[in-house]
Parts: C-alpha cells; sequence; structure tokens
C-alpha cells in the first residue's frame, strides 16, 4: 500500500531548522547550539521511526508527487542514520567542549560544527529519501562538501591537507556516477520510451526492458556507478581520501565518516548495482572481485598502522568491501547479508572510533599504538566499549558482526563463489587479529609508562561513554537476538529484489 | 547551418579547455575557462534551437549564470588575495602538450567510432550529437589529466570544472529532457564544489604558505 505523507519533508526539515536555529542563535546561547543540535538530531530519530513503522505494517510513503519516496530499505537508512547521528552529537557535547579548553577550537566556531553536522543529518536523509537518480548525485555530493568542512574543521594543515584531498577526488569521483546515470537515461528513452527514467522505483522495470543489444551501455554505466559511488564508499582502488579524511577529522566525525558517510556510497551502489546484477552474470564477479580487494588490501593496510585512526579507517577499506560484495551477488542472502554488515559496521565502527577518541580525549590526544599502554585499569569502560568493537568487527560470536559476516559467507556458497568466502574468511580472521592486537597493546598489561601511569588518567565524563555505551549495547543485543532487527532488513531487501 | 556551428562550437569548448589546462599563468587560465564557459553555453543555445528543446534555454541560463560568471569570480576571488604562484607542472610543457594532444586524439577518435556502443539513442550516433559527445568524453578526459599532473591547487580546482563540463555537455545529447529543477541542483553543486575547494585552497596557503598540491605531504609520513 501507498501513502501520501508528510513525514518524509519532516525528516528532511527537521535538522534544517535545528541547523538555521544553531547558525543564527547559537552564537549568543548555549542552548540554541546543542540544544538545538540534540533536539533536532532526537525529533529526527522519532519521526524516523515513525516512518518506519508505518513501512514495517506494510505502508510505502510518497511525498512531493514521487519527488520523495519511502520503502524498505529508505527507512533502514533514515533510522539507522539518525540514531548513530544523535549518539555523535550527545558524544560532541563533552568532547567539543574540551577541544575549547584544549585551545584546538573556539566556542564560537562550536556554531558551526554544529550547524554543519545538522545539515550533515539533512543531506543523508535526502540521499536516503530521494526517488530521483540525479537529485541522489547532488545530494552525495552534499554530504561531501558539508562533512570535507568538518574534516578540516581545526583548521591545522593536516586536517586542511586531508579535506582538500576529500573533496577533490570524492567530487571528481563522484561525477563519473553522473556520466553513468546519464547513460542509463539515455538508454532508457531508446528501449523503454515514455518511463519516467530516473526515478529509482521505476529503474528495474526499464531496465528489465533492455534488449541484448544494450549490454554494452548497461554495463559501461555500472562501472561509471562502481567507480562513482565506488569513490564515496572508500573501495579500492578508489580509496586514497579515506585514511587521511578519518584520521584528521574530529574524533565525533571520524565516527560520523566511518559510520554513516562511506555508507551512501554503499547505499547508492544498492540502488543501482542489485539491478543489473540479476541480468549479467559479469556484474557480480567484477563487484565481488572489486570487493574482495578492497577486502585483501584494507587489512593488509591496517596492519601496517600504528595511529589509531588511521588502522581504523583502513579497516573500513576492508569492511565495506563484505557490504559491497553481498550487494553485487545479487540475491536474497547476498543482498541481506550486504545490508545487515552495513548496519553492523555502521554500528561498530562508530563505537571503535569513538572509544579512540575517549582515548584521546583522557591522554591529551595521543592516538599512536606505541605511545599507548596499561590503559584498560584507569578506563575500563573505554577498554570494555573497543574490546566489544574490535571482537564484532572481527566476526566473533556472540556479537553482531558474526551474524552478517555468517549470511554473506553463506550466500557466496550459494552462487559457488568459494574463492570469495575463502578471502572473506581470512579477511576477518585477521581483522581480528589485528584488533584484538592493538587493544591489547593500548589496554591490558600493568601501567608502566606515561600516560597510563599519570596520576590525572581517568574514565572519560559520562556523556562521552554512554554514547559509546549504547552502541556497544546495540552490538550486543543483535548478536544475541539478531530477529530484533529482521524485520527491518528484509523489508529492505525485499524492496532491492522487488526491482 | 546549425550542425555546423555546433561542431566549432564544440570544438571551441575543446581547445578552450585544453588552453585552460596548459597556460601557466593562473589569471590566464581562468580566462581560458571564462570562455571555455562561453563556448558551452553556446553549444546549449545551438542544440536548443536545433532540437526545438526550450527547456534547454534553461541550460544555457544556468550555464551562463554558474560556469560565466560565479566559478571565474571565485577563482579571480581567491587569485588576487593570494599571490598567482606560477608553480612548473609536474610534467614539463612540451611533454605535457604532446600527451595531451595523443590524449584528445585518441580519446576523440576512440569515442566517435564506438558510438553506437556508448550513446544509444539515435541522436548521439548521427552528428551533430556524435561529435559533441565524443568533445563531451574529451574535456572529461582533459579533466582528469589536469588532475594528476598539475601542482596548483587552483587548476586542480579547474581540472574539477572541466570534469563536471563533460559531464554536462553530455547531458545535452543524451539527456536534453531533464527537469530544470535537476539542472538548477546540478549547476547549483559545481558552484558549492568551487567555493568549498577555494576555501579550503586559501586555508592551506595561509597555512603553509604556497598553494602547491605536492607541498601536501604531512600525511605521508
Amino acid at each position: 500500500m501507498m501513502a501520501e505523507s508528510s513525514l518524509p519533508i519532516a525528516l528532511i526539515g527537521m535538522p534544517v531548522l535545528a541547523a538555521v536555529i544553531v547558525l543564527t542563535l547559537g552564537r549568543k546561547l548555549r542552548l540554541c547550539r546543542e540544544g538545538a543540535a540534540v533536539g533536532g538530531a532526537l525529533v529526527t530519530l522519532y519521526i524516523a521511526v515513525l516512518v518506519a513503522a508505518q513501512v514495517l505494517r506494510g505502508t510505502e510513503l510518497w511525498s512531493w508527487g514521487r519527488a520523495l519516496h519511502v520503502d524498505g530499505l529508505s527507512s533502514l537508512m533514515v533510522v539507522l542514520v539518525s540514531l548513530v547521528a544523535l549518539i555523535i552529537v550527545v558524544y560532541s557535547l563533552r568532547y567539543m567542549r574540551h577541544q575549547v579548553e584544549q585551545g584546538r577550537t573556539t566556542t564560537q566556531r562550536l556554531v558551526v560544527y554544529y550547524g554543519l553536522l545538522m545539515l550533515f543529518l539533512a543531506a543523508m536523509m535526502w540521499v536516503c529519501l530521494t526517488n530521483s537518480m540525479v537529485w541522489m548525485y547532488v545530494a552525495i555530493e552534499g554530504t561531501t562538501l558539508v562533512t570535507a568542512l568538518l574534516v578540516c574543521f581545526y583548521w591545522d594543515p593536516r586536517g586542511l591537507e586531508a579535506s582538500y584531498k576529500y573533496v577533490l577526488l570524492v567530487v571528481a569521483g563522484v561525477c563519473f556516477a553522473l556520466f553513468g546515470t546519464v547513460l542509463l537515461y539515455s538508454a532508457a528513452a531508446q528501449y523503454a520510451p515514455g518511463r519516467p527514467a530516473l526515478l529509482l522505483t521505476e529503474l528495474g522495470e526499464i531496465i528489465a526492458r533492455f534488449p541484448d543489444s544494450a549490454q554494452t551501455v548497461s554495463l559501461l554505466a555500472v562501472a561509471f556507478f562502481v567507480v562513482g559511488f565506488g569513490t564515496k564508499a572508500g573501495l579500492v582502488p578508489f580509496h586514497a581520501w579515506l585514511p587521511d579524511a578519518h584520521a584528521e577529522a574530529p574524533a565525533p566525525i571520524s565516527a560520523l565518516l566511518s559510520g554513516l558517510v562511506i555508507k551512501v556510497g554503499a547505499y547508492a551502489l544498492a540502488r543501482t548495482i542489485t539491478i543489473f546484477a540479476p541480468h549479467y552474470d559479469a556484474v557480480i564477479v567484477f563487484v565481488a572481485i572489486m570487493a574482495s580487494a578492497s577486502m585483501l588490501i584494507g587489512i593488509f593496510m591496517a596492519w601496517a598502522q600504528d595511529d589509531l585512526k588511521r588502522l581504523l579507517a583502513f579497516h573500513s577499506v576492508s569492511q565495506i568491501g563484505y557490504v559491497i560484495e553481498g550487494l553485487g551477488f545479487g540475491t536474497y542472502l547476498g543482498v541481506y547479508g550486504g545490508l545487515f554488515h552495513l548496519v553492523n559496521h555502521t554500528l561498530f565502527k562508530a563505537l571503535l572510533f569513538l572509544s579512540v577518541g575517549a582515548v584521546m580525549y583522557a591522554t591529551g590526544g595521543l592516538r599512536r599504538i606505541s605511545q599507548l599502554k596499561g590503559l584498560g585499569r584507569r578506563m575500563p569502560i573505554t577498554a570494555a566499549c573497543f574490546f566489544i568493537g574490535a571482537i564484532a568487527m572481527g566476526g566473533l560470536p556472540p556479537l553482531n558482526g558474526f551474524w552478517s559476516k555468517l549470511t554473506l559467507f553463506m550466500a557466496g556458497g550459494e552462487l559457488r563463489l568459494w574463492w570469495a568466502v575463502a578471502i572473506g574468511v581470512l579477511v576477518s580472521i585477521l581483522t581480528l587479529g589485528c584488533m584484538v592486537h592493538a587493544g591489547y597493546k593500548i589496554f591490558w598489561g600493568h601501567p608502566t609508562t606515561e600516560p597510563a601511569t599519570n596520576p590525572g588518567l581517568k574514565e572519560v565524563p559520562i556523556s562521552i561513554w554512554l554514547s559509546m555505551a549504547v552502541l556497544a549495547i546495540l552490538c550486543i543485543v543483535i548478536g544475541v537476538y539478531p530477529q530484533i532487527i529482521h524485520p527491518l532488513l528484509h523489508r529492505a531487501t525485499e524492496c532491492i529484489l522487488a526491482f | 547551418m546549425y550542425d555546423s556551428a555546433i561542431l566549432a562550437l564544440t570544438l571551441g569548448v575543446l581547445t578552450t579547455g585544453v588552453i585552460a589546462a596548459e597556460l601557466r599563468d593562473l589569471a590566464a587560465s581562468t580566462w581560458a575557462y571564462l570562455v571555455h564557459s562561453l563556448f558551452l553555453a553556446g553549444t546549449f543555445a545551438a542544440f536548443a534551437i536545433v532540437t526545438d528543446s526550450p527547456q534547454l534555454y534553461w541550460w544555457v541560463l544556468a550555464a551562463v549564470l554558474t560556469k560565466v560568471i560565479f566559478i571565474p569570480l571565485l577563482l579571480r576571488w581567491y587569485i588576487t588575495r593570494h599571490p598567482a604562484a606560477d608553480l612548473r607542472p609536474i610534467l614539463s610543457p612540451r611533454l605535457s602538450l604532446v600527451i595531451l594532444a595523443v590524449l584528445l586524439i585518441v580519446f576523440f577518435k576512440v569515442v566517435h567510432t564506438y558510438m553506437e556502443f556508448i550513446g544509444p539513442t539515435e541522436a548521439a550516433i548521427a552528428e551533430p550529437g556524435r561529435s559533441n559527445l565524443a568533445v563531451a568524453f574529451t574535456v572529461f578526459a582533459v579533466g582528469l589529466y589536469i588532475l594528476v599532473t598539475r601542482r596548483d591547487a587552483v587548476k586542480n580546482v579547474i581540472g574539477i570544472c572541466l570534469l563536471e563540463n563533460g559531464a554536462h555537455l553530455s547531458l545535452v545529447v543524451l539527456a536534453a529532457t531533464l527537469p530544470q529543477t535537476v539542472l538548477i541542483g546540478i549547476a547549483t553543486t559545481i558552484v558549492i564544489s568551487v567555493w568549498v575547494l577555494v576555501y579550503i585552497t586559501s586555508g592551506v596557503y595561509q597555512i603553509l604558505g604556497t598553494p602547491d598540491t605536492a607541498k601536501l605531504s604531512q600525511l605521508r609520513h
């Protein structure tokens, strides 16, 4: 059933309104700066839950004619995005005030920080809700530009360098996706005249009408989508921007980048390549090769890092490979597993980046593994959160990463792509080893050197560890009781396969 | 007559794009980009007349506003506030020109010859659409070439603009019926992208004292 609703408009409008309040009144009143940001994210989450509830009851929502559309996949994304955005805003409250105390930024600049965060949330909502291929491209560019300004928020040489590379590479990369969209549009005009070719909801039907002679143009469009959206997702070999941007941004923004921004690319690929996969076997193998390369190169690079944030960034390159591989399989199990891993990676990677942020908060900005030892006794909550994230990413039961990886391996087996399954299992073992090794070095053992021996070292304030604890609990709950997320995932998978 | 005019205009787009890429003086390069954008707007206008598509006039307006006015203004704003550094490109000018010429000929020839595989519509296969699309892909390639070989941040911004212009030029033949709102969205995005890049480049200059992207190497260590 379909219904016209104003809720999708509210999902975009609420963070925009919050951004306007922050940017206009935030300089004078802290309530209008931090309160509006928390309120905006909270209300957005509430609306997202309402929307998801309607979708789960079998009602798809439309707004502005067919410009905005909420189906299973959109509802999954808006809930995930607004939840993680709220957690990151709450984490930022104390963390960014501490950055002001440390002299890294000023109270006045925090207005820009929270304003951009809200604009980012609005752009993310727009990506997830738009029903137009071209508007999706525009909204994805919007997320890039807003986050670029957040990456260089400290206005230091490293942040500026990372931000410059980020904008240049991602804007250039996403241009390929625009080319892909144009090719698809022209092919649709030829083979499915009269159909609204730019609507995502129509794409499946249009591509199904393509004759065999359209194979070249279809595969060319797929290649452009993979390059374009793959750049945004941080897929190898288009990942050069990712480690720098993730490492140099403020810690909450690193969580945002790894947790949400790269998922935009994965979401766009879910909306496009999954439609082609059932028609062209070459797409499945092509995507599986790209994804496996991403997994392998990401994990090998991660092992070579001493900087914790860069280590996590390379793990993102590796883990996004699982997501893209599952989506590329194009089967129920593959898409389900890909989306499940997308959700799980958002949760445990945000948790890990926030945990590293907590370590930096407590130690005055240290983030090299070689500089840290024995922090666990003084920072038990942070240590526990880090290990939960690490084990979840390593794919050990009973945490959430185990189930999504298992689903992906089963999907690979179903397609007889045993080499892809073997690479997936190998990378998973290496990931676990890398993360446990890093966690052991940072948190384990007796504190014998600075900063662990510093009497002033203590656990981070409650608003910081509470944000991490919520993510850790979600990793455990989904791991122990995966059925809790099954209805949303099932609905999202069905809506992709319905194309 | 209009077909010849379109071909002349698209050749103008290509030539001025190459000049914008090769000129070492940043102010002159910005002027070349402005002329390139004028040719682009002219191509849109010629297509509007030939195909009798009134919506393409919106494209002309958007191209003039964003590419002929806003983007050159942003680049001028940057150049007047920061000494127009004349950084040596990674390749010597002669070698760069030779590589660029080979790239142009090969790219144009390949795309023009195999258009049936790339553009499945009749408008794309027949002239002047065929040549226009070949030019669009070639301009896109020139943009990529600039990004790979130029050290100056402003030159890289021009490279991004050429990439986008290549994609927009292809829209005229392959997706001329796009709604105006979509077009406005695309045009606005490129202006904001350039603004963000110029803003960040200003910061790089402010802190490092140079727009040399080769010196952006702190993160390599």
